[in-house]
């Protein structure tokens, strides 16, 4: 059985400071509003406990029937610049993947550079590297209207 | 550096099979035979212990007295997906005096091969500061699976 892996980078300039993108990026509440993998898609806060050891757990899929669980646990948190964790993936009680992200902030004037490296091994032989770019492509689209939108209000 | 300058695989064919294989990584005192007390000269383990289940960690802390790499190394897991027999996922940071400088995604598969198991190992990292990252990673886990060989075969000796 060969694993089914891969890594991938992305880098996206976000309209908030590090210390205000770092909260969007790790609370659980802001989570739900911008890292639903797919348009039609929600994700659902089950528990949070953003801490270094710390796990939470949000619910995702459609909207009607949100049958998929994010597994989040918290390695590295060195707010504002540096956040490790793993997101582990289940339906039914099967894990389908889990991933490996790094976030790296870098002050840019009043706005960050985000940079994201993604590692991720696939259960399930699909196409895990498409799958996962697809996704992470969406969500941090998603993210850049909502730093957006908050850079205008001026809270996060 | 490239996504797959980050990533590294690993192949072992061990003569046993996956059943004794896997004990090797989930069980305590077989994991610290070939994960810990395999060390060579001038390391000393200053705290090691296992925890293998989903969720369930890893955390070892291992000092190296003198030479090329001299500190305190250590190492902090957790399991994310364990299939019994064949399949492990794992991630973990490495850290040297304090300070964290690499975090991993590792996958580990065992399979059957007839005259016993194949093992794949295979890591995808990310550096954080100054590491020494893959080639790191890859030396250190080489030099691991080497032992890990040895113990299977009932040739290694204390210390």
């Amino acid at each position: 059985m060969k694993p089914d892996t891969a890594s991938l980078d992305f880098e996206r300039r976000l309209a908030l400071p590090p210390a205000r993108l770092w909260e969007v990026l790790t609370d659980a509440r802001h989570r739900e509003q911008w890292g639903a993998p797919s348009e039609g898609t929600v994700l659902e806060l089950v528990e949070a406990d953003v801490r270094e050891g710390g796990r939470d757990r949000h619910r995702c899929g459609p909207a009607e029937a949100p049958e998929f669980t994010v597994d989040t646990r918290w390695y590295r948190l060195d707010a504002p610049l540096l956040a490790v964790f793993t997101e582990t993936v289940e339906i039914g009680g099967e894990a389908i993947f889990t991933s490996l992200v790094t976030y790296r902030l870098t002050p840019a004037g009043t706005a960050t550079v985000l940079g994201v490296t993604v590692a991720v091994s696939s259960f399930v032989g699909v196409d895990v590297a498409g799958d996962t770019r697809t996704g992470w492509e969406s969500g941090l689209a998603n993210l850049e209207r909502y730093t957006s939108a908050l850079d205008r209000e001026g809270t996060a | 550096m490239s996504a797959a300058d980050r990533s590294f695989t690993l192949t072992r064919d061990l003569a046993a099979c996956p059943a004794e294989v896997f004990a090797c990584w989930a069980e305590a005192e077989k994991k610290r035979a070939w994960f810990v007390d395999s060390d060579g000269p001038g390391w000393e383990t200053r705290a090691y212990a296992l925890d293998f289940r989903v969720g369930g960690t890893e955390t070892g802390s291992f000092e190296l007295k003198e030479g090329p790499g001299a500190g305190v190394h250590e190492n902090a897991t957790t399991f994310l997906v364990i299939e019994p027999e064949r399949r492990i996922d794992f991630a973990y940071t490495m850290a040297m005096n304090g300070r964290v400088h690499s975090a991993s995604l590792a996958t580990v598969t065992f399979e059957e091969t007839g005259d016993g198991t194949r093992l794949v190992f295979t890591e995808t990292l990310a550096e954080i500061g100054e590491s020494d990252g893959v080639n790191g990673r890859r030396g250190g886990w080489e030099g691991l699976l080497g032992h890990l060989e040895t113990c299977l075969n009932g040739e290694m000796t204390d210390g």
